[in-house]
């Protein structure tokens, strides 16, 4: 079970567009925003599309790699650990039900109501716990940042085949 | 005669020659300036064809310029990426490129065919306001895969 994370950062020229088509391509995967805020986004992709991200966002622009951050966090271990302790606890509730029960005395009631409570409160933190790293691993969360182009960026994209330069509107609309 | 033949054929070499079938529409204008192939529509749509060098036949391939034209112009020429696919020509294998860019203040589309053949890179280029040559996308993309 493995948890999957990636940030990117990215110079566009067009930061709208750019957001709109990071948005289209996350959800075209069955991911969605989770949020946005300034030039960040921060999107959930099902676990087994995140190969596709880092890919998919080299043609929207120029990933800035000195800011690339992909993460695989192995959480198997820890999981069921967590499900191991769960059936533990589970088990030693029933049985304080089943002491509860044979409790004659108030005093004695409460002491087990009292355990039982904590225990229960125990129980639904560790379910809580399974929960979050279940989505964590079924949803990776890929974090994307975005920056003009023409302002911020040191490097100046440049290849030398002059021919390339006689591309474009601007030589072939009258 | 053989002089009169080889005379015609060396000017056809010469003349860059290239054919496209004119999609409905567009007009075709006489070869003159920087295209080998030039076609205009009424709402000033243009369809264009320029023959480049491959400086390296071996590893300059459709895949590479194809690679290389996107870069460039989403990388240096502020472009935006829209979408790609593939066709086939006469002269092999072709892939585009449609793009977006603002220019005068006006959404535009350009899209860009590529055919590479030994020493020649076939760029098809078309383009115009993104209201009227959106809809012109696939005709052109045929008119592309009628190279010859």
């Amino acid at each position: 079970m493995v948890i999957y994370t990636g940030q990117f950062t990215l110079d566009v020229y067009d930061i709208l567009a750019t957001q709109k088509a990071v948005r289209e391509f996350v959800e075209s995967k069955g991911g969605h925003l989770q949020q946005l805020s300034g030039n960040t986004m921060v999107l959930r992709i099902p676990s087994e599309q995140f190969r596709h991200v880092e890919p998919h966002l080299r043609t929207l622009g120029r990933v800035d790699d000195r800011l690339t951050d992909i993460r695989a966090q192995d959480i198997t271990e820890e999981y069921y650990d967590i499900e191991l302790r769960l059936k533990s606890k589970k088990k030693y509730v029933e049985s304080l039900y089943v002491l509860l029960d044979q409790s004659g005395k108030l005093q004695d009631k409460l002491a087990v109501q009292q355990e039982i409570a904590r225990v229960v409160e125990e129980i639904e933190r560790l379910e809580g716990r399974l929960r979050l790293l279940g989505n964590q691993v079924s949803l990776a969360t890929v974090t994307v940042t975005l920056r003009l182009a023409h302002s911020g960026s040191e490097r100046t994209f440049k290849l030398p085949w002059g021919w390339l330069d006689t591309l474009g509107v601007e030589n072939l609309v009258p | 005669m053989k002089t009169l033949t080889m005379t015609l054929f060396v000017a056809l070499l010469a003349s860059g020659c290239v054919n496209l079938r004119t999609p409905d529409g567009y007009a075709e204008m006489e070869r003159t300036g920087l295209y080998d192939y030039k076609a205009v529509s009424t709402d000033a749509s243009v369809v264009a064809v320029r023959v480049h060098r491959n400086q390296d036949k071996k590893q300059g391939t459709l895949a590479y310029w194809t690679e290389a034209s996107r870069k460039h112009l989403t990388l240096s020429r502020g472009y935006d990426f829209k979408e790609e696919g593939k066709f086939a020509s006469d002269q092999g294998e072709g892939r585009w490129l449609l793009f977006q860019k603002k220019y005068r203040g006006t959404d535009y589309l350009y899209l860009l065919g590529l055919v590479v053949k030994g020493r020649d890179i076939y760029a098809l280029e078309a383009g115009g306001e993104k209201g009227v040559f959106e809809a012109d996308i696939a005709k052109v993309v045929k008119a592309f895969a009628s190279l010859d």
